[in-house]
């Protein structure tokens, strides 16, 4: 079986980390994690695309009632917004290339 | 010479023992695990620097740069020996030769392309005679270049196959530091081209400084392809001396050989165009390369600094700029295109935070909304922990099991909506609602006419405070807008208020945590209150005014 691979995982070794100690790396690891995780959903729910306005409303009441369980928004991300993981890898694509 | 120990020495000295304890054990990759962690550090660059400049570095460096030039000179003599003895002739002569040849190169091509410029005309005039006949000139031209370029090469390369020459020039050779006997007199001639810019470099440099293998000399020497990297003064080097300097321009020379003979079998023009190309793409691609790491590295930097400061530590300054200086000095090695070009984290983190402005800028509401819900989306990034590259057929069963345990919510559920009027609380809104959709009444098993049914419904939905049974309320008089009922994918109630006038898909819900006799508190840090009810003790349903006006103000 293919090993599975964390977001964590992929970021680490898109990124140079070199010279930061240990902490520094999954600070900045975990940062950029949020900041990606924050571009994707911003390109989601562009507020120019009038189809992502049902979308929007249906993860806001995701994360409302369910936002402090991170299993219950990956199981609601998988079935729901399954194109969130492209669009994430993409962005990720995007910072590397930029 | 003694030294006095300095921070920096002490911090040399220290690593140096690591490092040499680890190749000791035969830990090499260890071992240079730890160097290459302490390379991007301020500590290390500082005390290279120190060690650099120290006196006895600086007297090993004279050494060094006198025994450099001794030796670039005996090999200067050994190699002007071997091109007089195989072509008889002076290197200057065999420059000529090579001058020669590329003049003939360059006649044949003008006449090559006079002739593809008549083809060009030909087929615009529709001209089929003038096109054939252009076409058979450049045919012949063609083959006349090639001709003349194979006999060229050759009389050059001819004497190679002598055997007394082979004998000559391994007599003189013999006792040289660098083996030129199986070179072809091209790589002899870039050979001695090579060594006598390093003289004239070295020479030069070391009039001006008195014969002192300076830091100026090094650089110098690096920066024009001379020499890989530092000849001396590093802390790698001094503890690994199987690693001692080395120059290995020479060597460099070899791997050229494949590609200098393979030319030779090709077309003549081809051959010419295809170096001429290749030299300029590669120059171009380089310095390309480097210009693209540096931009990006300097627009990083300045975020780094200034917008992104609360993101940046000194390390990923400090390798930020040691990644220009990288770029800038030219040191590429074979590694460096892999290591230099990717995106250090500090500059990702610049480009991510540039990336989210332009995004905000088109979505600045919902850009609103995720910030002030960031807690919760990025629960201190477990959820980035848990997501996988992608939804793989193997996890396709790990997330059906998920799915029974987890509760979300789902698209495919029916959506009541209550419009909430003046006095209004969340539970006169749901018996209103469920009054107008008796199915959806049904399917939550809700009786409106049931106070005790509304009272458990407004307590599952976290309204009414288990203890003393009182419906949570806000403060002032309400001012309309609606809740949505649904059920999620477990079959439970759940309740959104959808308050603003201004911000119409903007949902809230309700947050208790609440203490005992202490006000209820909203997500998103609205401040709420409870009251007694009208009846005086644990009514669910009263008719107080309830006030949701303060979510307007968020």
């Amino acid at each position: 079986m293919e090993p599975k691979q964390t977001l964590y995982q992929a970021i680490n070794e898109s990124f140079d980390f070199e010279g930061l100690n240990p902490e520094e790396q999954k600070k900045a690891n975990q940062d950029l994690q949020n900041m990606i995780l924050e571009n994707t959903l911003l390109r989601m729910f562009d507020e120019s695309d009038p189809t992502s306005a049902k979308k929007y409303e249906l993860f806001q009441k995701q994360i409302l009632l369910y936002g402090d369980s991170p299993e219950s928004t990956l199981v609601f991300l998988q079935k729901e917004m399954p194109e969130f993981y492209d669009i994430f890898f993409e962005e990720l694509e995007i910072i590397k290339n930029k | 010479m003694e030294t006095t120990p300095t921070p920096n020495k002490n911090y040399r000295d220290s690593l140096a023992a690591k490092i040499n304890q680890e190749r000791a054990a035969e830990e090499n990759t260890k071992a240079s695990e730890i160097l290459q962690e302490q390379q991007s550090t301020i500590l290390y660059t500082d005390a290279k620097e120190e060690h650099r400049n120290s006196p006895e570095v600086k007297l090993s460096r004279n050494e060094h740069g006198k025994n450099l030039i001794e030796q670039k000179k005996a090999e200067i003599a050994a190699i002007e020996a071997a091109i007089n003895i195989s072509e008889n002739k002076t290197p200057a002569q065999t420059q000529e030769q090579v001058d020669d040849k590329n003049e003939s190169r360059e006649g044949f091509k003008k006449q090559i392309k006079e002739s593809e410029d008549k083809m060009r005309q030909a087929d615009k005039d529709k001209d089929e005679t003038a096109w054939n006949a252009a076409n058979e000139e450049r045919k012949n031209l063609l083959g006349e270049s090639q001709k003349s370029l194979t006999e060229q090469e050759v009389k050059t390369t001819g004497d190679k196959e002598s055997e007394n020459k082979d004998i000559l020039r391994e007599n003189i050779l013999q006792n040289s530091s660098v083996e030129f006997k199986n070179m072809s007199n091209s790589e002899l001639m870039d050979a001695y081209k090579k060594n006598k810019e390093m003289l004239d470099v070295l020479g030069t440099l070391a009039a001006a400084s008195h014969v002192e293998m300076t830091n100026v000399m090094e650089d110098t020497l690096i920066e024009r392809g001379l020499i890989e990297g530092p000849i001396n003064g590093n802390i790698q080097e001094d503890t690994d001396q199987q690693n001692a300097p080395a120059i290995n321009e020479l060597e460099d020379l070899n791997n050229n050989e494949n590609n200098q003979e393979e030319s030779l079998n090709e077309s003549a023009l081809k051959a010419l165009d295809d170096v001429e190309v290749e030299n300029k793409d590669q120059s171009i691609e380089k310095m390309a390369v480097l210009s693209a790491i540096i931009a990006s590295a300097e627009k990083s930097l300045d975020w780094m600094k200034g917008k992104n400061s609360p993101w940046s530590t000194p390390s990923m300054i400090a390798r930020e700029e040691r990644k220009i200086r990288n770029a800038e000095s030219g040191r590429k090695n074979e590694n460096l295109e892999d290591k230099e070009s990717k995106k250090t984290a500090g500059g990702a983190l610049a480009m991510a935070a540039e990336r989210g402005d332009k995004l905000q800028e088109k979505s600045p509401r919902r850009s609103s909304w995720l910030k002030r819900n960031g807690k919760y989306i990025f629960v201190g990034s477990l959820l980035a922990g848990l997501l996988y590259l992608g939804p793989k057929s193997s996890e396709t069963e790990e997330v059906s099991d998920k799915e029974t345990i987890e509760q979300t919510i789902t698209s495919d559920q029916e959506v009541v909506c209550g419009t909430i009027e003046v006095n209004d609380g969340e539970s006169q809104v749901l018996k209103k609602a469920l009054e107008s959709n008796p199915e959806f009444a049904q399917k939550v098993g809700i009786d409106p006419n049931d106070p005790e049914a509304l009272r458990q419904a407004m307590v599952n939905l976290n309204v009414i405070d288990l203890e003393t049974g009182e419906e949570f309320r806000l403060t002032s008089e309400t001012i309309g807008g609606q809740i949505d009922f649904q059920t999620d994918n477990k079959g439970k109630l759940v309740a959104f208020y959808r308050l603003n006038p201004d911000n119409p898909d903007h949902l809230d819900t309700v947050r208790y945590t609440l203490g005992k006799n202490e006000p209820g508190t909203y997500q998103g840090g609205v401040k709420g209150e409870y009251i007694e009810d009208s009846f005086g003790n644990k009514t669910a349903i009263d008719d107080t005014t309830a006030d949701y006006s303060a979510f307007l103000n968020k």
